[in-house]
Formats: structure tokens, sequence, C-alpha cells
């Protein structure tokens, strides 16, 4: 799951002040699980601006509206009679949902949350960096922990000289993600993974951005 | 089809417990209550929470109240007593006296709830109650504390020295009270707490016999009363109490862990009263076939009568409240078998 | 008022409880105004709708306008209500469809009226339709923990529906003695419980049991696990077990004679938390002197009594000759090989030196702890532990028998320092709760909340947040989201605090009675404060209160909810946005949540409302959080009073978007 978190309110309250009539569009994806951008964020935020723009003596109308998803341009389409009526939007889906409500809206589209990374949920309001995206996944030889997420230099081959009592040197509140592998490796008895050398990754985006395309799935004619 | 019904005399917290029990169970209760309000002796009582709550449960029973105005299959009547309780057919037939009328009514079952009273203190004019304003029992003190909001604002800004004296006539074989009265050692405690938190100068003594725990992480609740609340504890039971010719009280008493008569000003003596049957429970028992202990409390009643909470021996509120959803469930379980 | 729902079909009865209510009232102008903008079916005013022809009147209206909601506007009677109820129940509805609106205190007489009655009107389209649902359950009741109080709660459950008892020694097969015969209960041998699914009525326990999982259905399930004693030397100056120095629980395990025997017991030292110590030693010395023994000393410093025939066993023992000493202070332990001395001080007699006693048998008394099976069963019933580790909440709405989870109940020491009769009636206490099971079917009305799916993101913070794990994910096709998914609340183990609702991040759900909607509609134009109140403190001290004070509460709104743990974020937001200058939570005492932990929710959620208000400028002293009980009239009034002072110096709230 995407994890993001409300931008500080000033911010936001700086984005939209030319406005008098703002859309704050949330998102029922990733950001309602991580308690970020669903209904309930919609209310809290939209109530806060026309608090905080109230005492400034310049009122402002906020509408309030929350679809499935903001990744997919079907849910969009929702929101066409409010972004119509509106000066600006602003966003608490993740970056995505941002971008691409930008993409099909007259009007400006800000960001309501940053969004952090991909992680997993822990507990109620507990969330933790699992993945980097980074395309070419390595968790078969590193027993199922990903180095380059969890290690904060995300290193391949093993510790740096930070790692102390299982702990990084970052933070002592922050598990050594090498030392993590190798419990995890000697628990499943593949201690002999670590022998392998993992060649430095490719981290030029050669092609520019990343994109997807399955040839056998799209609706395209050749 | 006829719901059932049952007769539950007592509005305290046992009979509004066990009403509630029925009710929602979907039988119709006749709540018969004395007084001119429901929720019995426990409603008067005040809230013991400092920072936290101290688990008195008082507040209980203001919520089985509120429960009872809103459940339609209680019918209650207040400033009723029961005059006549006939067996009927499969049931009773039930007269009562209500508003100043006679009203009948036919139940299948009967749930006795008449709680208790208070230790009689005219029986023991040593501690000059009734002669000294400033004697005063715990049930009054919980009272004056709910109404005025604190012992301050109910007994003046005087107050420099308060004595709790336990066991006023619990455990006492020379009036044949040879029982404990279970709750009177937590609730003389908890209400030095709250005193304490409201005077952090006040001297405050219990007088003791043996100190009963009560409840869950009994030995921490005891520490803290001890060191962090400064509650001193005399084992004694005071011979005597007297205003004149002093501005304050005198306590006489021989703490018998020092083993020294000793006299001791007091500003307020508040006396820790046995529970006792209620006055008519006798009387009661006898007409519904119910056998009393050697106390007076009931034993259990005739067929298709139950009793329930203190009417049957010293509990406190939530002891109470279980007790009644036992006595409750029994009934259910006569009038469906 | 928009038409709301097609299938609600009102019938409004403007009850003049004969004449009574025109006197303020006019009647007549209240059913015009109502009838040109309410939605009903059906209106009508009559001078006392109490009368016998009356009653079938409303009868025949009911048939003929389709009625499926009453609202009865007049009657304060209880009595005659409930008949309008009975004849409403004859007509197929539920207490759930009937309304009652009190005329006799509206104020501002016929407009008041006009106000209450439609508000009244618009929650019953609010609130939908409430069922009664007929559940079907599973009589069974699994009891787990095999000693004597385990047996007593199987006994008396086993006299009304079946009782499985879960042991994990496989030896015990061919049955445990205390019950051996007994119809109507069988044994688990050589099982642990390993988990549990499901509900109150239809809990399915996973069990291992001779190394398989083993599922099986049960509709309740009674935690009986003794408290297992524990020596510690340590309280006792180091002094080891020995021929002549036994623990209480191995003299009790012993069955030699002690007679012509001197026997000394020792209390205090241990067991600061029960008096199990004290009742087993009572009976203990009485059972010795009736059989013969030549001297039984009990050394105790607070003779601990308060349970059910502690104080009658005391009397007994010292007419029996029972020697009973009080020390203060140490006690010093010597034993040989031929008997055992203690040393100690009479308090009395401090000027004498100290006292010594030398018996054949020195019995100390143990500490009470938790079986060790405690903290895993825990984990498998997903139930709370409480202080010591020992079962439950310390929680007086807990108190006696039950868990944080409806279906799952506790008897005994695994709990509490329960003994003798007590333990039986916690068992009748927990023989009434779990006969609502007993016929296999158990009628509920449908009042959990409701998940609206097309908004449910499967985030799981319900389920996580409810207290009674009350909440289950269930996938079904006909759901209308992404998922297919949706949190469901099980009518028979919610206990409708409405935490669930608040925490929702999508704003999925619903409590009947309490939806956001009924909420807010509160505080549509609030006065100067608006207070959230729990109905089980601050609600019913605001009751109180106002006994006390009345004019204090005309400038504040109170807003019942059913436990503080519903007050949602929004609620504080909104209720400063539309014009309050403050705003109150009243919730329960610390460790006084009727839910366990919505005190603690509301408390969290009034840090984020001050962060927020902080962040944009405005006065974090607008919310106000105040711990009180329902019995606290005065300190309701206290911290209004305080609050209004607060107001009064902050002025008005800048903020407020209705000016």
């Amino acid at each position: 799951m995407i994890v993001a978190e409300r931008k500080p309110i000033e911010k936001v309250l700086e984005m939209i002040a030319p406005y008098k009539k703002v859309l704050v569009a949330g998102c029922y994806g990733c950001v309602t699980v991580c308690l970020a951008g669903g209904e309930k964020e919609v209310g809290i935020l939209a109530s806060q601006i026309r608090l905080a723009r109230s005492k400034d003596g310049n009122p402002i109308e906020v509408v309030e509206q929350t679809v499935e998803r903001q990744c997919d341009a079907e849910y969009l389409a929702k929101f066409q009679d409010n972004v119509s009526s509106v000066e600006a939007v602003v966003s608490l889906a993740c970056g995505i949902g941002i971008q691409y409500l930008a993409e099909k809206s007259p009007v400006p589209v800000f960001p309501g949350v940053n969004t952090l990374f991909l992680g997993a949920n822990l507990d109620v309001g507990k969330w933790a960096e699992r993945c980097f995206a980074c395309g070419d996944c390595v968790l078969d030889k590193t027993g199922g922990i990903c180095p380059i997420a969890r290690c904060s230099k995300s290193l391949l081959n093993g510790p740096c000289g930070g790692s102390q009592y299982g702990k990084c040197e970052v933070s002592k509140d922050v598990d050594c993600g090498w030392q993590l592998i190798y419990d995890r490796l000697k628990a499943l008895g593949q201690l002999d993974k670590l022998k392998e050398i993992i060649p430095a990754k490719n981290w030029k985006r050669d092609k520019g951005p990343r994109t997807l395309v399955r040839e056998e799935l799209t609706l395209e004619r050749d | 089809m006829e719901r059932k019904k049952v007769l539950v005399i007592g509005g305290g917290a046992a009979g509004m417990s066990s009403a509630l029990e029925l009710a929602e169970r979907g039988v119709e209760v006749y709540l018969v209550e004395k007084e001119k309000e429901i929720g019995g002796r426990a409603a008067t009582y005040c809230c013991k929470a400092t920072d936290e709550c101290n688990r008195c449960a008082a507040c209980l029973v203001l919520q089985e109240k509120d429960k009872v105005a809103q459940e339609p299959l209680i019918q209650v009547y207040t400033s009723a007593r029961v005059e006549e309780i006939n067996k009927s057919g499969n049931g009773y037939q039930v007269k009562i006296l209500y508003d100043g009328d006679a009203v009948t009514l036919d139940v299948q079952a009967v749930i006795v709830a008449t709680g208790f009273d208070p230790y009689d203190l005219s029986r023991r004019s040593e501690f000059a109650y009734g002669v000294e304003k400033n004697v005063i029992t715990g049930l009054e003190l919980e009272k004056a504390i709910k109404e005025k909001g604190g012992l301050v604002a109910a007994f003046g800004s005087d107050i420099k020295k308060i004595g709790f004296i336990q066991c006023v006539g619990s455990r006492d074989l020379s009036i044949g009270n040879g029982y404990c009265s279970r709750v009177c050692c937590m609730y003389a405690a908890k209400l030095a707490k709250i005193i304490r938190n409201e005077l952090p100068d006040a001297e405050i003594n219990i007088f003791y016999m043996d100190f009963q725990s009560f409840g869950k992480c009994f030995s921490e609740f005891n520490k803290e009363l001890r060191e962090t609340d400064k509650i001193k504890f005399i084992r004694a039971i005071p011979s005597k109490i007297y205003g004149f010719p002093y501005d304050r009280l005198t306590v006489r008493y021989t703490d018998s862990l020092v083993g020294k008569q000793t006299e001791d000003k007091y500003d307020l003596i508040v006396l820790s009263l046995a529970i006792t049957p209620s006055r008519g429970s006798r009387d009661l028992a006898e007409r519904l076939g119910i056998t009393l202990d050697k106390y007076g409390f009931m034993q259990g009643g005739a067929e298709g009568i139950f009793t329930a909470g203190v009417c049957e021996g010293p509990k406190d509120i939530p002891q109470t409240i279980g007790h009644a959803k036992a006595a409750a469930g029994q009934a259910y379980r006569y009038l469906f078998s | 008022m928009a038409k709301n729902n097609k299938n609600i079909r009102i019938g409004i009865y403007l009850c003049d409880c004969d004449g009574k209510i025109s006197k303020n009232i006019d009647l007549e102008k209240v059913k015009t105004v109502i009838q040109s903008e309410a939605d009903f079916e059906y209106i009508r005013i009559t001078s006392a709708l109490c009368g016998k022809i009356e009653k079938e009147k409303l009868a025949g209206e009911i048939d003929k306008y389709s009625l499926n909601r009453l609202l009865i506007a007049g009657c304060t009677d209880q009595f005659i209500r409930r008949q309008f109820l009975q004849v409403a129940e004859e007509k197929g509805m539920t207490r759930y469809d009937v309304e009652f609106v009190d005329l006799s205190s509206v104020q501002d007489g016929s407009e008041g009226a006009v106000a209450v009655i439609n508000s009244v009107l618009a929650k019953i389209q609010l609130r939908g339709e409430i069922v009664i649902e007929e559940i079907e359950v599973t009589p069974q009741v699994l009891v787990i923990g095999c000693g004597k109080e385990g047996a007593k709660a199987a006994l008396a459950i086993a006299k009304n529906q079946p009782v499985v008892m879960v042991e994990g020694d496989p030896g015990v097969a061919d049955g445990i003695p205390l019950v051996k015969g007994a119809p109507n209960i069988s044994i688990k041998a050589g099982a642990r419980v390993a988990g549990i699914e499901g509900f109150a009525g239809n809990f399915t326990v996973r069990f291992i049991e001779n190394g398989q999982l083993v599922k099986q259905k049960f509709g309740a399930v009674v935690v009986a696990l003794e408290a297992q004693p524990v020596y510690d030397k340590s309280k006792y100056g180091g002094l080891e077990l020995g021929e002549h120095v036994l623990t209480l629980s191995q003299f009790l395990a012993r069955e030699k004679s002690f007679s012509g025997q001197k026997v000394t017991f020792v209390l205090g030292k241990a067991d600061a938390d029960s008096l199990l110590s004290y009742a087993k030693t009572l009976e203990a010395a009485i059972d010795l002197k009736e059989k013969g023994a030549a001297e039984v000393n009990i050394l105790y410093e607070d003779m601990k009594v308060s349970a059910d025939q502690l104080e009658q066993n005391y009397e007994i023992a010292r007419a029996k000759g029972v020697n009973f000493l009080k020390y203060v202070g140490e006690i010093e332990f010597y034993s040989t090989v031929i008997a055992a001395t203690v040393q100690y001080r009479e308090p009395f007699l401090t000027q004498l030196d100290p006292l010594r006693i030398t018996s054949d048998y020195l019995v100390l008394a143990e500490d009470y702890v938790p079986s060790p099976e405690t903290k895993e069963l825990a984990d498998a019933l997903e139930i709370r532990l409480g202080p010591a580790g020992f079962f439950q909440d310390d929680n007086v709405h807990f108190l006696p028998v039950k868990s944080n989870r409806e279906g799952i109940y506790f008897v005994g020491s695994c709990h509490g320092p329960i003994h003798g009769v007590e333990i039986d009636r916690e068992v009748a206490t927990v023989v009434a709760e779990v006969g609502r099971f007993a016929s296999g079917k158990v009628k509920v009305p449908a009042l959990q909340p409701r998940v609206d799916p097309e908004k449910c993101a499967v985030c799981l913070t319900c389920y996580r947040t409810c207290p009674h794990k009350a909440i289950e994910i269930v996938h079904d096709e006909s759901l209308n989201n992404l998922y297919h998914s949706a949190a469901r609340m099980n009518p028979l183990a919610c206990r409708r605090c409405g935490t669930c609702a608040a925490e929702c991040p999508g704003k999925a759900i619903q409590l009947p009675y309490y939806s956001d909607q009924e909420i807010l509609q509160e505080i549509s134009k609030p006065p100067k404060i608006v207070a959230y109140a729990c109905e089980n403190s601050g609600f019913l001290a605001s009751e109180y209160a106002k006994e006390l004070d009345p004019e204090l509460q005309e400038n504040l709104q109170i807003v019942r909810v059913p436990c503080s743990g519903k007050i949602d974020v929004i609620y504080l937001l909104k209720a400063l946005e539309r014009g309050a200058d403050g705003v109150m939570l009243l919730v329960c005492h610390k460790e006084n949540c009727k839910f366990v932990w919505g005190n603690e929710r509301a408390e969290k959620r009034k840090g984020q409302v001050r962060k927020l208000l902080k962040d944009i400028g405005l006065e974090e002293e607008r919310i106000d959080f105040v711990h009180i009980a329902a019995n606290q009239g005065n300190q309701f009034n206290a911290a209004v009073r305080a609050m209004a002072e607060r107001i009064h110096q902050l002025g008005t709230n800048a903020g407020k978007v209705i000016k």
C-alpha cells in the first residue's frame, strides 16, 4: 500500500490563498487505509480550512467529495461537476492520484498530502516502509527482506560498518536491514545465499519515466 | 402471546438490574419502590474517582436507573408498597398501594430486592451521633459530597482532622452481628482518598479492627493509601466521643498496637455503619415463605420467589448487580420451563 | 422535508391528554404546519388516545394506512405508552418503530412542538428500519479449567445445556472425578485451546487435541483456570520448606492425621492481594480442632474476613479453641529436625521480649498467581488480562463475570480473589448469561453499527479498534465495492459503543440512533458551548447538574453519545464551524470506560483537534476534556462555569463560519 500523511495546514492554506471556492478531493484507496485522505480526512481538512479562513476574515467555500480511486480515469470522472464549479482542488490522494486528477482538471490541483512510501500497516496508526519499487526484485536472495527498502543505505551486499547490536547507525530505533536478512537466512538454513554477489543496480532510468505496457492486454489493435 | 410478568420488590441496584435483565428477555416487570424515586441507596453515593476511577461502582447504579427509565417493559411504581401477596393459580396476585390507590397485579414470579438498612445507631450512644452535628454516617458523607460537590462545600473549611470509625455494628458479637459488612473498609478508604485529593493538608485517620481488602490489586491500593495519600490507620474502635466542653470532637480510644489509652481532637467523625437486614424484611419473608439466616438476611424463597442483592447478605455494587442478574436468570428459567 | 424513504410510513398522533396539552400548544396549528412540510402518511389530533375505542381505532388506522412507524406526541404516562407499544407490536412493529414526544415540557408553545416533532420525524427517517433478528445459536458451552471452580461451573451449566470441559492432561479421558457421571458434560482430554473464530452464540473454537487441529462450535466460553499457589521464601526470611515447614497447599494436600499435634499457621506475609489463604486457613484450623489437634495457632496481621462465611468461620475457630495471635512487623523462623519455631512481637505487649511458639508443623500462606496457561489462553480467545496477569480488566463495568467479549465469561480465582460462596454466586451469574443460548435461538434487535460497503475500504481500522472483537470482514459478491468485502458488526457481540464509527476513515459506519447526521443535526445552530457527553457519565451528570443549576445550561447544547469513543474529530470541528465558542468532551474516568478504551480514544482525538486548531491559529483551549461520573453534577457545573469563563477570556471563536 502507498502510505501518505497530511501536509501541514499552513502549506495547504498558502496554496489555496487566492481562491474563494475549492474542492477537497478524497480517495477510498490507499490513503483511506492509511488514514490520510479518506472521507473522514476530507471532512477534517475541509473544516479546518473553513475555520482558518473564516478566522482570517476571508471566508471560503469548501466542497467535499471522495471517489473510489483517483488513479483511474473512470472514477475521476465523478469529480466532473464539482471540479467545474470550483477555482481549485486540494487532492488528498497519493502523488499518483493528485497528478492524474490534475491532468483531468480544468482548475489547479494541489497536494493535500505528502506521499511517503510503499509500506505495510503494522497496527492502527503505525506504518513501515517495505518496498522501493526498484523494478528488479532481489527478495529471493535476501530471505524475503528487501535490502534496498530496509537498509538505510540500500546496500546490496551486506551491512556497512555502522551496524551495531542489530541496529542501524542512523538511529537505534531502526533495525539494521542486513542483520534482519542474516538472521532470517540463518533461521532458514540458507546462509550460503550470502555468498552470491548481487550486482550493482542500474538506477539510471535510461528510457525516462517508467511505463508498463502489456501488449497482450491492451485494447489497441495491431 | 401474553407477556410473562414479574414483580420486583425494591428499586435499588439489585431490583433495577434484575428488572432490566428480565425486560431484555421480553418479560414485563412491575418494579415497586417505596421511596419517591428509584435508584436505592447507592444512587445517593458520590463518585470516588481521583485522577482515575477508584472502583466504587456508584456510577453503575445511575446508569441502570437511566436504562430503567428508557425500558418500556418496566412499569415503575414509586412511593408504593406491597400490601398483600397471595398465591393465585400459577403465580401470585399482588396488591400494592400506589399513589393512594390499591392496584392489583397478577404476576408469575417475584424477585425480592429489598436491600439493607444501615445499623441503627440509636443503640450506640457512645458515638454521640445525633448529638454532635459533625458525627455523621458514611452514607451521610457520601450524600453530602454528591450533593455539594466536596467536603468543604458540605462541611465548611474548618475541617482539619477527620476520623473514620469502622465496624460500627459489624463484627460485633455483643449485638449478635457476627458478620463482616465487607464493603465499609474500602468505601471509607476511597472516601478518604477523595478527601485527601481535596484537602492535601488535612489529617485523615481510619479507626479499624482488621483492614479488609476487596477488589483487584489491593496491596497496591493499600500502599498508596498509606504512603502517597498519608492516611493513618489506628487499630482501635473508639469507646467515647464527646463535644462539650470543647469546640472540637474529642475521641477516646485505646490503640491496640500501642496499648495506650488516648484522647484526641477531631473535626469530623464518619461512622461506617454495618449493613443490616432492611426493616420489614422479616415481615415480607414471612409472607413469601422466605427463610432468614441468623442475622436476618434472606436465604431463598418458595416456588417462584427469588432474592437478589444485599437483602441476601452484604455485597458491593458489582456483586449486587451480578447477583441480581443471576436471580433474574433463575426467574426466567422458572417462567419458561 | 424531502421524502426520504418510501418504505417508511409514519402515523402521527397528537394527543391532547384530556386538554392538558392544548393549554399551551395549539394542536390544530401544529397539525397544519406539520402537514405542510413533513413527510408522513397520516396525522390526527385526539383528545385522549388512551381510551379503549381510540386504541382500537389506532389499530385500524395502522392497517388502513399501512403504517409501520408511529409518532405519538403528548402522552407521558409510561403505563399507557406501553399499551400503545402493545398495539404496535400486535401489528408487527417493534419498540423501535414507536416514538413518543413529550409535549408537556416543550418551550415556545406550538412552534417548539413543531420543531420537536420535526426533529423526531427526521430521526425516524435517518434510522431506517431496525429489525429484530432471530439468530440461531449453539447451546453448548465450553468450560476451560478442570479444577473445583471449573467443575462447579460445568455442573451448574449442564443442568440446562450441554457442556464440554477441556483439559490438557490426556490422562483424564475417563473423566474428571468432580464431574464424574454428571449428565450433559463431556471431557476433551489432552487438548488445549489454540484459537477462536466467530462470535457469542456461535464461536468456533480451535483445539490442538493430541497433536491434531480440531474445531468445535460453542455458544459461550467460561474460563475457570484456577489461580495457583506459589511459595516465595523471601517473604519468610529465606525459610526452606521441609518435614516441619509446609506451605498451606502442601498442608491441605496431606492426608495424614494431625491428631495430638501442634500446628501454627502464618498469615499476612504473603497473599497480599487476595484472601484465599485466610479462607483456607480458617477452614483447615476448624478441621484440625475437630480432628483432635493438640494446639492450633494462627498468626495474623489483619484478619481478612470480607468474604461470605469468613467472619463466621473466624468465630467458630475461636470457639473451638484456635489461638489467634496478632503480630506486627517481622517474624523470625527457625526449623530443626523435630520442630519449627516462630518468634514474633505481640503489639499490645511491646515491653515484653518477643514471643516464641514451637510447633510440630509450621504452615505458611502462599501467594496466588495466575495459572501458567493464562497468557496463552487470553491470546487464543482474544480477551484482555488485567492487573498482575489475571484475567479481566480492573474496571467495574466488567465485574463480576464479564470479559471484553460477549459470550466469554470468567469464574473464580482466574480473575480475582474469589472464594467459597462467591464462586457459587459467580457461577449463578454465568449460568444466567450463558442461559440466553440454551434454547438455540436468540432474538436481538439489529442495533449494531451498519457499514456502507460502497465506502468501506476494508482497511481494518474498525476491526482493530473494536474493544469487543465484534467485527468481522466478510466477503460477498453482492457487496458493492472494489473488494466485494466489508466490515460487519455482529449483533450479539457488539456493545454499541460506536468507537468503530468514529475511527472509520471512510465514514462508512453509522450507529443507529447515533448516526453522524443525527448527532450533527443537534448542533445545527449551537449555542456558545457544545458538550459531547457520554451517556454513562457526562450525560447523566448533566441531568443531575440541571437540577442543581437550571440556568447554567441555557447556553449549553448537550449532545448525548453512547460512549466518548463515539465522539468524532469532525463533531468537534463542526461545532466550532457552526458557531460554538467552546466544545467539551465529557468522558468517564480513566479505567472506568464501559467499553474498555472509548475514553482513551476520545482523549487522543481531543489532542488531535487541539493541534488542528493550534495550527491555524485558533485557541486550543476551546476544546475542553473533562473526566466525570454520572453522580458528579457539581463537578459538571464547575466544568461548565470554567469553560464559560475561559470563553469569556478568549472572546468569540474567530473561526466560526456561521456568525
